[in-house]
C-alpha cells in the first residue's frame, strides 16, 4: 500500500504531538522502516520542536506568590468562611426573645401549664406583627394609639414589643451590609495601583 | 496522582483558598510562555498572566465543569491578550520589527552544559530567528502555534477554544510547522 508524502508527514508532526490515532501509528513505523526520507523528515520536525522548547521564557520566581497576594477575597470565599448563615443571629435573637417573654408571662399567667407557652408565644407574635404593621401603614397618630394601648395593657407586652422591633431592625442591617464588598474592593483597589 | 483541575476549582470554592496555588503551578509556564508569543515582551506577559489568575478567580463560581478548565482559562488569556494588543496597536506580523523585549539574548544557554563562544552565538542567533520566523506566519497560524507549543494544549482544547473542526486544527498546525522549517532552514540542521 502506498501512502502519499503529503499523508506521512501530517502523522509525523500529529505523532510528535502525541496526538496520533493508534492505527496510524503501526502504518507510520512501518512508512519510517522503508523510507529514508520520513526518517530524515521526522528528524528535521524533532530539531524544530526542540528549538521551540529551547526558546522559551522562565516564569518568575516570584510570580504564584503575587498572583496569590493580588487575589480578591470572592464573595463564595466569605460565605464559605462565615460558618452561620446571615441570619442565623438576628433568628436568635428572636428566639431568645421569645423564650424569655415566654417563660416570664408563662409563670405569672399560668404556672406549670403547657397552653401558657402557646399563648404566650401567640401573644409575642401578635404583639412584633402589630409593632411592623404600625411601622408600615400606621400614621404617627395610629401607631403612638397603638403604642399607647399596648404599654396599658402590660409592661411585658412594652418589652416583647421592644424586643421585636430591635430584631427587626438588626435583621434590616444586616441585609443592608451583604450587599457591601468592602473587603473585596479593598483588595482590588490594591492590585491596580501595584499594576498602575 | 494529583487531583483534577475540576477537583481543585470545587476544594477552592469550598474555602480552600490556597489551593489556587496549585492551579497556578500549574499553568504559569504555559500561560506565560503564551502570551509571550502573543505579546512579544516578557513584562507584559508576565503582567497580564497574572491579571489572568486573579480574574479566573474571582468569575471561578461561574466555572463550569463540563468543560475544561485549561480551555476556560486559555480563552480568559486569548480575550485579554487580544485587547491589550489592540490598546497598544502592535503591528503583528512584520519580520522586520524590531526587538523590544528584555534579556531575550540569555535565554538560549542550555542547564548544566558548557557551551563555547560559538554555540552561545549561534544560539541567540537561532533564537531570534524563532522569534523572527513565527512572528512572520499569518496570524492565525502564529496563534495555533502558540497555543499548542507554548500553551500545550491539545488538538482537542484547541479546536473548542477556536471554534474550529478538528481536521481544521491539524492542518494549520501542519502547515505552519512546515513555514517554520523552511524559514528556519539551516538553523535545524545543527
Amino acid at each position: 500500500m502506498k501512502i502519499e508524502s503529503a499523508v506521512w508527514k501530517q502523522w509525523l508532526d500529529q505523532d510528535l504531538d502525541g496526538e496520533l490515532a493508534a492505527a496510524d501509528k503501526t502504518q507510520l513505523a512501518k512508512i519510517l522502516e522503508t523510507y529514508p526520507e520520513a526518517g530524515a523528515e521526522r528528524r528535521s520536525l524533532e530539531a524544530l520542536h526542540q528549538a521551540m522548547d529551547d526558546d522559551r521564557i522562565p516564569v518568575r520566581p516570584s510570580f504564584s506568590d503575587h498572583v496569590m497576594e493580588a487575589l480578591p477575597r470572592a464573595w463564595w470565599e466569605r460565605e464559605a468562611h462565615a460558618g452561620l448563615p446571615r441570619w442565623a443571629l438576628p433568628m436568635a435573637m428572636m428566639l431568645v426573645l421569645a423564650l424569655g417573654a415566654t417563660l416570664t408571662l408563662g409563670s405569672v399567667a399560668e404556672v406549670g401549664r403547657f397552653a401558657g407557652l402557646g399563648t404566650t408565644i401567640v401573644d409575642f407574635m401578635q404583639a412584633t406583627f402589630l409593632a411592623g404593621s404600625g411601622m408600615l401603614f400606621a400614621t404617627w397618630r395610629g401607631f403612638g394609639l397603638g403604642l399607647e394601648e399596648l404599654m396599658a395593657e402590660s409592661g411585658l407586652n412594652l418589652l416583647a414589643l421592644a424586643g421585636g422591633v430591635l430584631s427587626l431592625n438588626v435583621l434590616f442591617i444586616s441585609m443592608l451590609r451583604r450587599r457591601r464588598p468592602a473587603a473585596q474592593t479593598a483588595e482590588v483597589s490594591g492590585s491596580e495601583e501595584s499594576d498602575s | 496522582m494529583q487531583p483534577p483541575d475540576e477537583d481543585l476549582v470545587a476544594s477552592i470554592l469550598k474555602g480552600k483558598r490556597l489551593l489556587f496555588e496549585e492551579l497556578v503551578g500549574r499553568y504559569q509556564g504555559r500561560l506565560v510562555n503564551y502570551l509571550y508569543r502573543m505579546l512579544r515582551n516578557e513584562e507584559d506577559a508576565h503582567d497580564l498572566a497574572q491579571e489572568v489568575f486573579v480574574k479566573i478567580y474571582g468569575a471561578l463560581d461561574r466555572f463550569d465543569p463540563k468543560y475544561r478548565f485549561s480551555t476556560w482559562l486559555f480563552r480568559v488569556a486569548q480575550n485579554a491578550a487580544i485587547d491589550k494588543i489592540r490598546k497598544r496597536r502592535l503591528k503583528l506580523v512584520s519580520l522586520h520589527r524590531p526587538d523590544t523585549g528584555d534579556g531575550d539574548s540569555g535565554e538560549w544557554e542550555l542547564e548544566g552544559q558548557e557551551l563555547t563562544p560559538y554555540q552561545e552565538a549561534r544560539n541567540v542567533e537561532r533564537g531570534t530567528a524563532i522569534k523572527q520566523a513565527i512572528d512572520g506566519l499569518p496570524w492565525e497560524y502564529q496563534e495555533l502555534i502558540s497555543m499548542r507549543h507554548y500553551g500545550e494544549l491539545s488538538y482537542d482544547e484547541i479546536a473548542k477554544l477556536k471554534e474550529m473542526p478538528l481536521g481544521t486544527v491539524k492542518n494549520k498546525l501542519f502547515r505552519g510547522r512546515q513555514m517554520l522549517k523552511e524559514r528556519l532552514g539551516d538553523y535545524l540542521t545543527d
